[in-house]
């Protein structure tokens, strides 16, 4: 499987809550080794489309590849071989409040690997001086700033060298400094690492920074499916309003 | 990027290390999800990685030092190294095919131990992406930060002491004054009141404890008549069973169990509210708005609770004495009659009374127990946990200190 490859395929995704529909015949890819940011205003279903993506909602109507894979048809094995391709970062971090940063970081090779403690260690704090959150291995979460919370958590998450990183909305309560750091890092992770990237994003400055390929939702439903330069140069009401207006920036 | 045949390489090299045999380690069959192709998924790497430890020289080769391998590498090298005086230690790495970010660490951390103890050591003929990705993954030497050394036991009950006369006291006096101020503030004062709060919080910590006060309390007035049953009968003395399950009842045992089960159920639930309050920063929401979280949040609890906790009490002292007829009339044969004849010659003004204003303290000790835990919450969703638990154990300690001061101030 090269470069460019599918690696994500949604295929007429329906969700709702209750009687409301939020996702309305859902379909796009996302391919090998790009970074593909999913954009929309509140409400538009960004966070719903994820959390199908992660298979933490069970769809009524549609199917999500992964890897080829329909993953509501994989066994459990499968589903945890599956998660630790994946590295995800939360939006409020979601890190362990009664663990260390370092505890947290170390949970997924503890758990799977036959590493020694000190070289988990080592490893732990590489990653850590990777996001330059080096300082911050023995605090805990609660004594973290929103902006080190979120370079601990994108810590976490390539821990175990995921080829798949999904992130929800990283650039939320972080300053516009922070934010394009965060968006080098990632891009970084991409090219020397050839992460697939899937970021849901208010942010119309990490569009210009480091998509590769744009999906716009509006209302629950893909307006726009395309490269950067496509979505930017796009005649879509929505989607000229929605840059027009700079969500988030 | 330099690339072998790796089987020819495999066969090439003699490990001088124990056996003398080529080492293999890693998974050699492919444990990932198969794509639609057939083809391993993602960038998982099983592949087995080779190494042989020579005259000074690791050296390492095949398709990848990954995750998957590198512990079993790591140990060996060790193991090799540390009953070998070097000077230098090459680690050839020129027919490794890739590496990722454990590969990375296992090498960089090898290469430290050695300068640590004043080896020199060499990376030779790295390819170009297994070079990019060690400097990628190198870790800064000035970044390391040093673990915090954990104080030992006597330091920790030590500053536990200290912490808990210069912080915890303080705050809770704190907390309890501004309770009380705003509690007699708001009394006359209806326009600071949100409407309906104070019903509502009666109801929550009154009215819908009931039935778990009354049912307690009945089964624990039967217990008490049942096990001084058999011993007054020893000296026939059962009639006094009225005094003994009356009096105990109204004066100790119906406010004590009211204010423990209160404690518990609503206490707990306080504590819980507010502390999530904070974690969410409602309190700071409320704060910014030009409301006193105690005063918003807190006074009207202390009001629910002063107007319920005495009938809670009542009820409680009704159903043990309940428990304790029941008990009087199968075990003693002393028929309800006589038993509430007796009970009036028995109880005392002051008894109720007793009761009435320990249950009135519990109900203070118990919701300014709750808030100040809540207020004290700082650890996200664990330290609501810690600070619900808090207010329960200490709610019911300090009312049975306060019963303790009321007992001795009242008989």
């Amino acid at each position: 499987m090269s470069e460019g490859d599918e690696i994500i395929s949604v295929r007429g995704l329906n969700a709702s809550f209750g009687d409301r529909q939020v996702l309305h015949e859902v379909s796009f890819s996302i391919r090998r080794g790009e970074i593909t940011l999913i954009i929309g205003g509140s409400g538009s279903g960004k966070t719903t489309v994820l959390k199908h993506l992660l298979h933490l909602y069970e769809p009524p109507k549609g199917t999500v590849y992964i890897f080829g894979k329909d993953i509501a048809e994989i066994s459990e094995d499968e589903q945890t071989e599956l998660y630790l391709q994946m590295g995800v970062i939360y939006q409020n971090g979601a890190l362990l409040n009664s663990m260390t940063v370092m505890e947290n970081i170390a949970l997924l090779p503890q758990q799977y690997t036959d590493m020694p403690e000190e070289l988990i260690q080592e490893m732990v704090l590489m990653k850590l001086g990777l996001v330059n959150l080096s300082d911050a291995a023995w605090l805990y979460p609660s004594e973290l700033s929103g902006g080190m919370l979120k370079r601990a958590a994108l810590a976490r998450a390539i821990i175990m060298d995921p080829p798949l990183l999904f992130c929800d909305e990283p650039g939320s309560g972080l300053d516009p400094v922070s934010l394009a750091a965060l968006d080098g890092l990632i891009l970084e992770l991409k090219e020397k690492l050839g992460m697939t990237v899937v970021m849901i994003t208010h942010e119309v400055s990490s569009i210009s920074r480091i998509a590769d390929k744009v999906v716009f939702l509006h209302e629950g439903r893909v307006l726009f499916e395309g490269s950067r330069d496509e979505a930017m140069n796009s005649e879509l009401p929505q989607l000229r309003d929605y840059f027009a207006k700079g969500h988030g920036s | 990027m330099k690339n072998s045949n790796l089987e020819n390489k495999g066969q090439d090299y003699q490990p001088c290390y124990d056996s003398g045999r080529s080492k293999e380690y890693g998974r050699d069959q492919n444990v990932g999800l198969e794509v639609g192709s057939g083809q391993p998924l993602g960038h998982r790497n099983t592949d087995t990685v080779n190494y042989s430890f020579d005259d000074s020289v690791i050296r390492i080769w095949g398709p990848a030092l990954t995750k998957d391998n590198c512990g079993s590498f790591v140990r060996e090298a060790f193991a090799y190294i540390a009953g070998r005086k070097l000077t230098q230690l090459t680690i050839d790495i020129s027919d490794l095919n890739d590496i990722d970010s454990a590969g990375c660490t296992a090498i960089n951390y090898i290469r430290r131990q050695l300068e640590n103890r004043s080896d020199r050591v060499v990376i030779s003929g790295a390819p170009e992406v297994v070079e990019q990705k060690l400097r990628l993954f190198a870790i800064s030497q000035d970044k390391q930060p040093q673990p915090i050394e954990k104080p030992g036991f006597m330091h920790r009950t030590g500053n536990r002491m200290f912490e808990l006369v210069t912080t915890h006291i303080r705050s809770f006096i704190s907390v309890s004054s501004e309770l009380f101020y705003w509690s007699m503030a708001d009394l006359f004062n209806k326009k600071h009141r949100r409407k309906g709060s104070v019903v509502n919080q009666a109801v929550l910590i009154g009215v819908n404890a009931v039935p778990i006060v009354g049912v307690m309390a009945f089964i624990i007035g039967l217990v008490l008549a049942l096990q001084s049953a058999s011993q007054l009968r020893n000296f026939g003395a059962n009639i006094f069973i009225v005094d003994l399950t009356v009096i105990a009842m109204m004066a100790e045992m119906g406010p004590l169990i009211t204010a423990i089960m209160v404690a518990g159920r609503s206490g707990s639930a306080i504590a819980a509210e507010i502390a999530t309050m904070k974690v969410t920063n409602e309190l700071d929401a409320l704060q910014t708005m030009g409301f006193n979280p105690i005063r918003f949040a807190v006074v009207p609890k202390i009001y629910g609770s002063l107007i319920t906790m005495p009938f809670l009490t009542t009820i409680a002292n009704v159903c043990g004495i309940i428990g304790g007829v029941v008990a009087a009339y199968l075990y003693l044969d002393i028929s309800p009659e006589v038993f509430f004849n007796r009970m009036h010659g028995a109880i005392y003004q002051k008894d109720i009374l007793t009761g009435i204003i320990k249950s009135l303290v519990f109900g203070c000790i118990v919701v300014t127990t709750g808030a100040y835990f809540g207020f004290q919450v700082d650890k996200g969703a664990e330290g609501v946990g810690r600070s619900t638990t808090g207010s329960v154990v200490t709610a019911i300690a300090l009312v049975i200190v306060a019963d303790l001061i009321l007992g001795l101030t009242f008989y």
